[in-house]
């Protein structure tokens, strides 16, 4: 599924929820008859914060700028926009997809 | 509905406690029981709301643990888990324990024990209660999801910083005058805004603490408690609700769809209205829950919850008085007795017994507990 430097991809259940899936989850084992999809990796910021305590395991990551992010395909993920901050990023903001790791789907503010 | 009553209620105090996970749902248990006039021997059932013990205590199968040092006599025991509204679902269970005839007496437990791992460790623990492939491996903690829910309504609706405060000084004054409370602190604009930003725009004190805690009531049937001649307070309504456990899948991030439908449910099964509400205790996990539950719940239009609260309305002397026990940012939020805590806190303003914060006129009380970031609702009403 999605890796660095890839497109961003996923699926549609056979009960019609989109599923793109975070490299490491086991989201990635695609269930049989699902519609693969694949997203122009454009999208909208609905919200976002910066996060500044963490889970363990983004301990050494903070702080980090974590968005809602609708797909213009009409889909929604949980995305990072590396280069966002308080100061620069706006809800509403257009965002283009870089990459995903075991960190989350990276996006970066289009200019 | 079925003529149902809690008859014995109590919590142990709520704070960072010495006290184990199994003696803290035992003392507030005995505590119980001993305000209903119920010997142990009677409770045909136990239904105990936790969240985590097995991570943050190493402790799974707890029901049955906590039963036998209770001395319950091998009756049916179950832990009921539903993030933080693990508490308020186990009160569920066991008023349809009793509604169905089953059980004549049921006792109901929320208990945590949260203060023995690291920060982020127990971050890691609670954002868990999350889509743990779909938000938390992407980066998402508690706290960040509500602040998401923060920023949409602040966009959306000019929610603002002040508004949010409002919700936190005010629970913080509510919970100066609960003996049981957390903190005993009041707190200022200024403090908020200087505190250590955890999840933006959600600083230190718009963030309910980690917190150790048990609760506990008796339910049983009005006919049985004339038997005991208690003071008996009756449940006149419940609905539960669910959604999405992803945040990001919701049409709406500015409202908890479960909290409205389990609020509707249960104001039909009162045939009551949110103006028929003397006090409620909400789900304050964060001040921006606050906000949106008093929205979700009707008593005030979709996006004025925080002017709301800035004016002062949902004070103890306000119109609507919300969360008078000082709510989880004030009281305190051991995960799995929360729910159970709403309803104790209810039951003592029905009373007419909670002091220096009893509400006044107290006669119809409603509890909002969240599991998740809204996955997950249920709602109570209280009154005599």
């Amino acid at each position: 599924m999605s890796g660095a430097g890839s497109q961003l991809v996923g699926y549609r259940s056979l009960a019609g929820e989109v599923t793109i899936p975070v490299p490491g989850s086991t989201l990635q084992n695609v269930p049989s008859g699902s519609e693969p999809l694949t997203f122009s990796g454009w999208g909208q910021v609905l919200t976002y914060t910066v996060v500044y305590v963490p889970t363990t395991r983004f301990k050494d990551r903070t702080p980090y700028v974590l968005a809602v992010i609708r797909l213009e395909e009409g889909a929604s993920l949980m995305g990072i926009v590396d280069d966002g901050t308080v100061a620069n990023l706006k809800v509403d903001a257009e965002v283009c997809f870089h990459h995903s790791d075991g960190y989350g789907h990276h996006f970066t503010i289009a200019r | 509905m079925a003529d149902l009553v809690v008859v014995g209620a109590a919590e142990t105090k709520f704070g960072k406690l010495d006290g184990s996970f199994r003696d803290l749902a035992v003392e507030a248990a005995v505590a119980a029981l001993a305000d209903a006039g119920v010997p142990a021997s009677q409770v045909d059932a136990m239904y105990l709301g936790t969240f985590s013990p097995g991570t943050f205590v190493h402790q799974e199968h707890p029901a049955p643990l906590v039963a036998s040092m209770l001395g319950l006599s091998h009756v049916p025991t179950t832990r009921t888990e539903n993030a933080c509204a693990s508490g308020s679902t186990a009160f569920l269970q066991g008023l349809m324990a009793v509604a169905s005839g089953m059980c004549d007496t049921v006792l109901v437990i929320g208990a945590e024990k949260m203060t023995s791992t690291p920060i982020e460790e127990t971050t890691q623990i609670l954002a868990e209660a999350a889509d743990w492939e779909s938000e938390a491996l992407a980066g998402a903690t508690f706290p960040s999801l509500f602040a998401l829910m923060a920023r949409r309504h602040m966009h959306q609706f000019g929610t603002t910083r002040d508004h949010l405060s409002a919700v936190a000084i005010k629970n913080h004054h509510n919970a100066c005058r609960n003996p049981y409370a957390q903190f005993h602190r009041e707190i200022t604009a200024g403090d908020i805004a200087a505190a250590a930003m955890i999840a933006d725009p959600l600083t230190l004190y718009d963030c309910s603490p980690v917190t150790d805690g048990a609760a506990a009531v008796v339910i049983t049937s009005g006919e049985r408690a004339v038997d005991l001649g208690g003071d008996a307070v009756r449940v006149l309504g419940f609905g539960q609700a669910s959604d999405s456990l992803s945040l990001f899948r919701r049409e709406d991030m500015t409202s908890l769809t479960a909290a409205r439908k389990a609020a509707g449910r249960a104001y039909a099964m009162a045939g009551l209205n949110p103006s028929d509400v003397s006090f409620a205790e909400v789900h304050d996990c964060f001040t921006i829950a606050e906000v949106i539950a008093t929205e979700d719940l009707g008593f005030f239009p979709h996006g004025e919850g925080g002017p709301a609260a800035f004016a002062g309305e949902t004070a103890l002397d306000g119109r609507i008085p919300v969360n008078p026990s000082g709510g989880l940012k004030g009281k305190g939020h051991p995960v799995g007795a929360t729910g159970v805590s709403q309803v104790v806190e209810s039951v003592f303003q029905i009373r007419g017994t909670a002091g220096e914060r009893q509400v006044a006129n107290a006669r119809v009380g409603l509890t909002h507990n969240v599991g998740g970031s809204g996955a997950t609702c249920v709602v109570t009403l209280l009154g005599k």
